[in-house]
């Protein structure tokens, strides 16, 4: 008896350990190996400081039309983030928040206005993003709101605003759903739409001279419709497609794997579990198999570190944008990484905070239906993504692109096309 | 042949860990005639055990101590933990309900399902993990077989799962308490009457099948490598398919139909196509229900647990 | 005979028993003694409370109120492991044999609570039932009736019971086999086991036994040897057919 009664606390405390080392585990997204960009550390600190003031002087920010600004009552406005800062992809979500805080604090400066962040968490989760949609309509101080991440969750969040008030203005940096910015009056994007993306993703393996692609969707919408625009593009080029499908909750590929044939020239997996594109890297591996992995931006992620394959992103490195090295040095200073995720985020309250800014140069008090107005008329000749920034009639990016980087053996990676 | 050969051992290793899960699912039905819906979330645990043990010592790319004890203590913690949640389950959802109506239990394990899942979301996040095992034991170790060559973590994989399934099919045959098993599944009462503690013997038998699921949990981790909160969901579906394909209750049963779903995925992937596959694998399981409502090894082999 | 057994001590004792299932009142204050060495009868027809009885003395049911002891202990609160180990053992209604395991499994299950070597006791079911040996391999579902009373007969016979419950041992048997049924309860009887055998078959039962009770709606509504049960009038008409 006396024996028996000792045993089941060891288990209780071998359970506990176990558990508790499982949640503390670095989780894959954390990972310290491969943030997109350089990280706080490399970024020379004798320059850091200065380059707070020093940096929108570039071309971003707007001339200062200080000759009214004296009279003028101070410009305060607040604008709402809805973003994923917890759950599956806190990752995206931590890194554009920490981006729409560089932003505000960067224009505050320089334009001398007082704009503050309404900090809303969806988790990406739809019906989160509905119910903040609504908690910002409600806020008679919000002029607009970036966000949120996920077409999934523009729809979520899009749809209340549409109901509520159509006047207020959400501008998107990471939703590329093919006309969801058209359906909403309210919606802008600051990032390329899918049907960019195929295009140049077949247009990239075509001019590497491509005679037969693997393609692999991974049965979600984002996933087939993918495959469809890249498909099409493909065999318009003359290359042969050959399509398969698996569901995103498989980790097993091995069986597929099999069946890539030797000749193809790249795999493609349009896939949004990254962490399911390394697995099936690992996979062909194993079996010996050396075709490179195309993938699309879901894909791009620190979860898919395969080094040689490509990844399709909506947004360059800025690491590789000349003109955005002191933003970029100046944001790493204060927060120590980023990902592709990010600088779309700074456009989206640049043009928010302009637009508000505009308003208040006319001496109206920003509200809604004004700040909307301005960001219509949007016209930034360059930005930190290193390309000029406008709206189409619908919201969306004009002129838009996508960006092929390859991953490199340490896991960063590099501007291909 | 090449091809057939490497279809043949991804069919085999997948089949082998349906077969683990199966196994549990198929024994605690057959004793307490409940299908024990959380079975895929204990299996879920036991591979978050595996991840935690991994990463406290070092993980896969800067391992603390020999590799072949880090695999062991993995298996370990997550026998453990899994058999923990297993027996847990069993004293405070499934207990309770013994005498109840068939289908109380039947939602205290739905529900027992959905808790492990919300609670497993709570303590490591959706983010999913992975092992990364090839940093553990490198993608070019292997065995040689004909054309091809079979990575040791799928060797570790089969070769642990049969030995598993031999050890428990001498178990459930030779030892006084594996006969226990068999006689508390076919007849509650009189193996009561022969004084049986029939209390004791179901946890036994949950104890197993959950160690089982544990194990099978830390074999998904090392060959297929993400590790995430839903993933007992679809495993805990396929389980179910290969226990009622060969005959819920039967312990050969539950053996064989795991290892003809994982077939039957890699030949429909390899010979037809992957979109088919859950159809194929679906469609087996309607066809064997029609021909042997009782499953391949059910009734007629009167090998019941 | 029955003269110098009634002296022993008793083996079982059944004091204001009061079973029921749910709300239903079964068992309604059953008193009834066995002695050590004696063969005792429970007649009673359909749902009378017969099994219901066993049951509650093996524990596999719980009466609501009285008290059972057996062997100079209290076992009323006492798992049916317990009783067991102290020596009951039972022949079920319908033998309840583990049908897809082998015979000798079924022994085995028999001697489950024996940690010593029972390889003996084996060997003399074996000659009670020399059928036995050559079908120890056979999956108990598959034999014949005869050869599935004779199982459970061994079976309850692995435990080297003290006292053996027996639920109509002649259910379902041709009066060839029960005759021989019969002998073998008595040959058990002589080896030194108390039986407590539950029968429909009053005449067979009465003809073996030394005492007998006669349970009516969970009633005894008759308790005596079994030489003036068998002569008794109302009984007569009612259970002997006569
Ligand atoms: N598990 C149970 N739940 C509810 N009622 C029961 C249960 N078992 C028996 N009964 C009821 O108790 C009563 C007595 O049953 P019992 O089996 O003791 O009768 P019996 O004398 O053995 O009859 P038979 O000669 O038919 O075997 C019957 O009315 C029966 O329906
Ligand atoms: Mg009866």
């Amino acid at each position: 008896m006396k024996k028996r009664s000792q045993w089941p606390k060891l288990v209780l405390l071998f359970v506990a350990m176990a558990l508790v080392a499982a949640a503390c585990g670095g989780d894959d997204d954390a990972g310290a190996g491969g943030d997109t960009t350089t990280t706080a550390a490399a970024a020379p600190a004798a320059t850091t400081t200065a380059t707070t003031e020093a940096a929108p002087a570039t071309t971003m920010a707007p001339e200062p039309t200080t000759t009214t600004a004296v009279e003028m009552q101070p410009c305060v406005a607040s604008i709402g983030f809805i973003g994923p800062i917890t759950g599956p992809v806190a990752f995206i979500g931590e890194v554009q928040l920490n981006w729409m805080q560089y932003a505000v604090d960067v224009f505050n400066e320089e334009l001398s206005i007082d704009i503050s962040i309404v900090e809303g968490d969806n988790q990406f989760d739809t019906a989160q993003s509905a119910t903040l949609a609504a908690q910002f309509v409600d806020n008679a101080d919000m002029v607009a709101a970036v966000g949120p991440a996920g077409s999934d969750n523009v729809d979520a969040a899009g749809a209340v605003f549409e109901d509520l008030d159509s006047d207020f203005s959400f501008v998107s940096p990471s939703s590329t759903r093919v006309g969801i910015a058209a359906t909403y009056t309210g919606m802008f994007r600051t990032v390329p739409t899918d049907a960019e993306q195929g295009p140049t993703t077949a247009d990239y393996m075509i001019a590497q001279g491509a005679s037969k692609v693997f393609l692999i969707d991974d049965q979600s919408s984002y996933s087939t419709g993918l495959a469809d625009s890249t498909t099409a593009a493909l065999e318009a080029g003359g290359v042969e497609v050959v399509t398969e499908s698996v569901s995103q909750d498989v980790t097993d590929f091995s069986a597929l794997v099999s069946t890539i044939p030797d000749d193809a020239d790249f795999v493609y997996l349009p896939w949004q579990v990254a962490a399911n594109g390394q697995i099936f890297a690992n996979q062909m591996a194993e079996q010996g198999k050396t075709i490179r992995i195309f993938g699309s931006d879901g894909m791009d992620s620190e979860d898919f570190t395969a080094a040689g394959s490509l990844v399709a992103t909506f947004a360059p490195d800025i690491a590789g944008v000349a003109g955005s090295a002191d933003l970029l040095a100046g944001f790493l200073a204060e927060y120590e990484s980023t990902n592709t995720f990010g600088p779309p985020v700074f456009v989206a309250a640049q043009v928010i905070i302009e637009a508000t800014y505009r308003v208040c140069m006319t001496g109206a008090t920003p509200d809604r239906a004004s700040v909307q107005a301005e960001i219509r008329n949007t016209d930034l000749a360059d930005s930190i993504l290193g390309s000029p920034v406008s709206f189409t009639s619908d919201g969306d990016l004009a002129g838009g692109q996508f960006f092929i980087s390859e991953i490199q053996e340490d896991g960063t990676k590099k501007i291909a096309g | 042949m090449e091809f057939f050969l490497q279809q043949t051992v991804n069919g085999l290793t997948l089949g082998s860990v349906y077969a683990l899960l199966a196994l549990g699912y198929s024994m605690v039905y057959g004793i307490l005639k409940l299908l024990n819906f959380a079975h895929g979330e204990v299996y879920m645990f036991g591979a978050f055990a595996g991840y935690g043990v991994l990463t406290v010592l070092g993980g896969a790319s800067a391992p603390l101590v020999p590799i072949w004890l880090m695999i062991l203590l993995m298996f370990l913690a997550a026998i453990v933990v899994s058999s923990t949640i297993g027996v847990t389950l069993e004293r405070f959802a499934y207990r309770p309900l013994r005498n109840s109506t068939r289908i109380a239990p039947l939602i205290s394990a739905v529900g027992a399902s959905f808790f492990l899942q919300a609670a497993a979301l709570l303590l490591f996040t959706a983010n999913s993990r992975t092992y990364d095992a090839p940093k553990l034991i490198a993608i070019q170790t292997g065995i040689p077989i004909g054309p091809i060559r079979v990575w040791m973590v799928r060797v570790l994989v089969i070769v642990t799962s049969f030995t598993l399934m031999i050890l428990l099919t001498l178990w459930v045959n030779r030892t006084r308490t594996g006969k226990a098993v068999r006689a508390v599944s076919y007849d509650r009462e009189a193996a009561a009457m022969m004084g049986i503690d029939v209390d004791k013997v179901i946890v036994v038998t949950f104890l197993i099948g959950s160690a089982l699921a544990g194990v099978g949990g830390v074999m998904v981790g090392l060959v297929f490598g993400r590790v995430f909160h839903l993933m007992g969901f679809v495993a805990g579906l396929k389980a179910f398919t290969a226990a009622v394909v060969g005959g819920i209750g039967s312990i050969p049963g539950a053996m064989f139909g795991g290892l003809l779903i994982g077939f039957a995925e890699a030949y429909t992937t390899g010979y037809l196509s992957s979109t088919f596959q859950n159809l194929i694998v679906f469609g087996l399981l309607i066809v064997v229900l029609l021909v042997r409502p009782r499953g391949l090894f059910g009734r007629q082999e009167l090998v019941k647990v | 005979m029955s003269d110098e057994m009634s002296d022993s001590a008793a083996l079982l004792t059944l004091s204001d028993i009061n079973t029921f299932y749910g709300q239903i009142h079964i068992l309604q204050d059953i008193s009834m003694e066995i002695r050590i060495g004696e063969l005792v009868c429970l007649l009673g027809g359909n749902a009378s409370g017969k099994s219901t009885t066993l049951k509650t003395i093996l524990g596999i049911v719980s009466p609501r109120s009285g008290t059972i002891e057996f062997d100079g202990a209290d076992v009323t609160e006492k798992s049916t492991s317990f009783r067991i180990a102290q020596g009951m053992a039972i022949v079920p209604e319908n033998r309840r044999l583990f049908a897809p395991m082998t015979v000798l499994e079924n022994l085995e299950m028999g001697a489950y609570l024996r940690d010593d070597d029972h390889s003996e006791d084996l060997e003399q079911v074996y000659q009670l039932f020399p059928l036995l040996a050559d079908r120890k391999g056979q999956l108990a579902g598959t034999l014949s009736g005869g050869e599935q009373q004779m199982v459970a007969m061994g079976r309850a016979l692995m435990s080297r019971p003290k006292l053996l419950l027996m639920d109509e041992p002649s259910m379902g048997l041709a009066p060839i086999l029960v005759e021989q049924s019969f002998e073998i309860i008595q040959q058990v009887h002589e080896a030194g086991v108390s039986i407590l055998v539950v029968e429909q078959n009053a005449n067979m039962a009465l003809s073996i036994a030394d005492h007998g009770y006669v349970l009516a709606t969970g009633r005894i509504v008759l308790a005596d040897t079994a030489e003036v049960l068998t002569e008794h009038e109302g009984l007569k008409k009612a259970y002997l057919g006569r």
